[in-house]
């Protein structure tokens, strides 16, 4: 399938980037003109990726998010990575209501947030590697589609 | 984010306006729990009305004043939930736990707030 478009983005793991990122997102793939409803899906599952990667990707210390995004006919593909600690028990991760950090106040609702938003979500994760989330999001009536 | 409560007989009333996230959350529960010092306060009423984007992070807001309110035996109400986020909560089960209401008036007559 033809790629139309990237981008790629790097930032530092710091909370506030969180809405940042989520307007970068928001912005890039506008072009593909998504419904409101489909704007707010990908812009959930962008924020829940990187307050991921910035909570338990790095913890305590800060060290950069990087976000990519493909557009391909109908199709936008978003990759949220961090090179912080990883995760060991991927399945236990996406489990609804796990949370590693329950004195944070955390849900544990992050991957079950993104799968319901997200037509796909992949997770790839090495233990002191990093963790990289890869989502797919089908824009229905899409100008590449339609043309 | 910005916040803005009152109070009536006995129950908060908190509006929120802007981006609920991971960032803004500890700035929400840094706000609720101080207005909770107050024992007077029993039920809080959530107006979201003013909400335009919120992620799980609410979910651990929510839960976590729900617990604390809960221990005083109080309730925790909702109010002017937009579709967006009426499906993060139908997903999270917090309709189990806290109650909703389409209007303020509607939440502060419930909860005894006239």
């Amino acid at each position: 399938m033809e790629k139309i478009n990237e981008m790629h983005i790097k930032f530092l793991s710091k909370s506030s980037n969180e809405s940042f990122a989520r307007v970068i997102i928001a912005a890039f793939a506008s072009q593909m003109d998504p419904t409101l409803e489909e704007i707010t899906d990908i812009k959930t599952a962008v924020s829940e990726a990187v307050t991921n990667a910035i909570i338990h990707g790095y913890e305590d210390r800060i060290g950069f998010v990087e976000m990519s995004a493909y557009i391909y006919p109908g199709k936008l593909v978003i990759e949220v990575s961090d090179k912080g600690k990883g995760i060991e028990d991927i399945e236990k991760a996406c489990q609804p209501l796990y949370t590693s950090k329950p004195e944070l106040e955390r849900s544990g609702m992050g991957f079950t947030v993104m799968e319901t938003f997200m037509d796909k979500v992949e997770v790839v994760s090495g233990v002191n590697q990093g963790t990289t989330v890869k989502m797919i999001k089908y824009i229905k009536n899409s100008k590449d589609k339609r043309s | 984010m910005r916040i803005t409560s009152r109070k009536k007989k006995g129950i908060l009333v908190v509006s929120l306006e802007g981006e609920l996230d991971h960032h803004t959350a500890e700035q929400v529960r840094e706000y609720i729990d101080k207005k909770l010092e107050d024992p007077t306060i029993k039920n809080i009423i959530m107006d979201i009305k003013g909400l335009n984007f919120m992620d799980s992070s609410g979910i651990g807001v929510l839960i976590g004043r729900y617990k604390i309110i809960s221990k005083r035996g109080g309730k925790v109400g909702l109010v002017n939930i937009n579709s967006h986020i009426d499906r993060i909560f139908q997903m999270s089960g917090i309709y189990k736990i806290v109650r909703v209401y389409d209007q303020l008036d509607q939440a502060l007559t419930d909860m005894g707030g006239y």
